[in-house]
């Protein structure tokens, strides 16, 4: 698995790339850490991950990625926020069959994704 | 060895309402479109081989009671409210060709998993032998069961039970050889604790683990559980919600996801997962849903290795 972060604006987007399962969720956890350490010191956090390149996921994956959620919005009168982007098709349908797609913000794309979230429309629109 | 499903639904015992049978009946007839039967065997033949499962059977609402039937003594897990008709079913044979031994092994004392006991007819009758078994401490087995017989619960005390009933604890992480089976037990996440039972003979093995949250949150439990479950023939599995549903607004509420069971079953090289212990809110349709959904998250994560698939329903039989 590999992880790589950009700031767009306001937004923090987490390129993830590779296998999110239980061989990998400890270090999907431990990458996602500091930006929810962030998020905990009141420095709320809108985080979008583009999982354009994730191809393979199981329950284990899908549990650090609720716990980020929970993570976000317990910060900051829950104005902190988590979603997903670009999910690849098997990747959707574990979304929906797990019932995560009623549970997170899913973007089909990243530009989307970044539209929606960013309160700066010109970061956004770039 | 063959296994009889007595009762297979979480939490409470439901029943189809009036509607649904109507939907049933109507499916049915639907189906049929005008086509005449000469006798009763055309019309079972017609309901087995073209009507649907959902609407010639279903999943049926009583709740946790497995029968491992083998040898001459009965042995069962759990005494939910399928008890009551298993109760039903061995009262029709002979006295004479009854066997009087049963071994009950318990998950844990929550009401859905000993409510069948009160209305078992052979706990009044005396010559008959009950052995409940369980990881729980004996006192904390007899405290349950003496309070479910007891005032306001129900109106045939205890002390009015003419059986023979004893209580045994089984100690954790050890094998028990009981009615010539090899039985393991753990300790499972569940309020008040639950425990799981890993029972083998004739190189067969089965697993039954239900009220069990498995949260995937320290490798080492996760781990285990796989060994737990490491090669069994069949794992019985409380497959209640929906991951999203287990680990949102009913975390700690005791019970895992049939995604979960997915994953688990195929890192301990299981044959066959069995998905136990349903939502008790999940009508006929929605279970179907659950169980197709479950089949293709297995397609999806398997990577080529097989696990077959079932959802238990009320007097399902599988065969091992
Ligand atoms: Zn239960
Ligand atoms: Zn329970």
């Amino acid at each position: 698995m590999e992880f790589k972060t950009q700031q767009i604006e306001d937004v923090t987007l987490i390129h993830v790339k590779g296998r999110i399962d239980h061989r990998t969720a400890k270090d999907f956890e431990n990458a996602l850490k500091p930006h929810l350490d962030e998020c905990i010191a009141g420095d709320f956090k809108k985080i979008l991950m583009d999982m354009g390149e994730v191809d393979f996921m199981t329950s284990a994956g899908l549990r650090v990625l609720m716990i980020a959620a929970k993570t976000c919005k317990t910060c900051d009168k829950e104005k902190g926020e988590i979603a997903v982007a670009a999910l690849q098709p098997l990747i959707k349908e574990i979304f929906k069959i797990s019932r995560f797609d009623l549970i997170l913000k899913v973007f089909t794309t990243v530009q989307s994704g970044l539209e929606n979230m960013s309160s700066t429309s010109a970061g956004a629109k770039k | 060895m063959r296994l009889r499903f007595w009762g297979t639904r979480g939490s409470i015992p439901v029943a189809s309402s009036c509607q649904m049978i109507r939907n049933k009946v109507k499916q049915a007839l639907l189906l049929a479109d005008g086509q005449r039967f000469e006798n009763e065997a055309q019309v079972d033949r017609f309901i087995d081989e073209s009507i649907h499962f959902l609407f010639g059977h279903g999943y049926g609402g009583d709740t946790s009671c497995v029968q491992i039937e083998t040898g001459n003594e009965f042995m069962l897990c759990d005494m939910g409210s399928g008890l009551r008709r298993f109760g039903q079913h061995i009262m029709q044979a002979q006295d004479s060709e009854r066997p009087k031994v049963y071994h009950f092994f318990m998950s844990h004392m929550h009401w859905d998993h000993i409510m069948g006991f009160p209305f078992f007819p052979p706990i009044y009758i005396a010559g008959h032998s009950i052995r409940i078994y369980g990881g729980h401490q004996t006192s904390v087995m007899e405290d349950a069961f003496h309070r479910q017989q007891s005032n306001p619960c129900f109106p045939v005390y205890w002390n009015e039970l003419k059986a023979d009933i004893r209580f045994t604890h089984l100690e954790e992480d050890r094998w028990h050889e009981i009615n010539g089976f090899r039985i393991k037990v753990m300790r499972q996440a569940h309020h008040g604790g639950s425990f799981g039972y890993r029972f083998e003979k004739d190189g067969k093995t089965i697993v039954y683990s239900t009220d069990a949250e498995h949260k995937q949150e320290n490798e080492k439990e996760t781990k285990a559980v796989i060994d737990f479950f490491e090669d069994a023939d069949l794992v019985i599995f409380d497959a209640m919600y929906s991951l999203a549903d287990m680990v949102t607004i009913k975390e700690d509420w005791g019970h895992s996801s049939n995604i979960v069971g997915v994953d688990l079953c195929l890192r301990a090289n299981v044959k066959h997962y069995c998905m136990f212990h349903h939502e008790p809110a999940y009508d006929d349709e929605m279970l179907y849903a659950v169980f197709r959904e479950t089949k293709r998250y297995k397609e999806i994560v398997s990577e080529g290795h097989s696990l077959q698939i079932s959802t238990a329903y009320d007097d399902m039989v599988i065969d091992l």
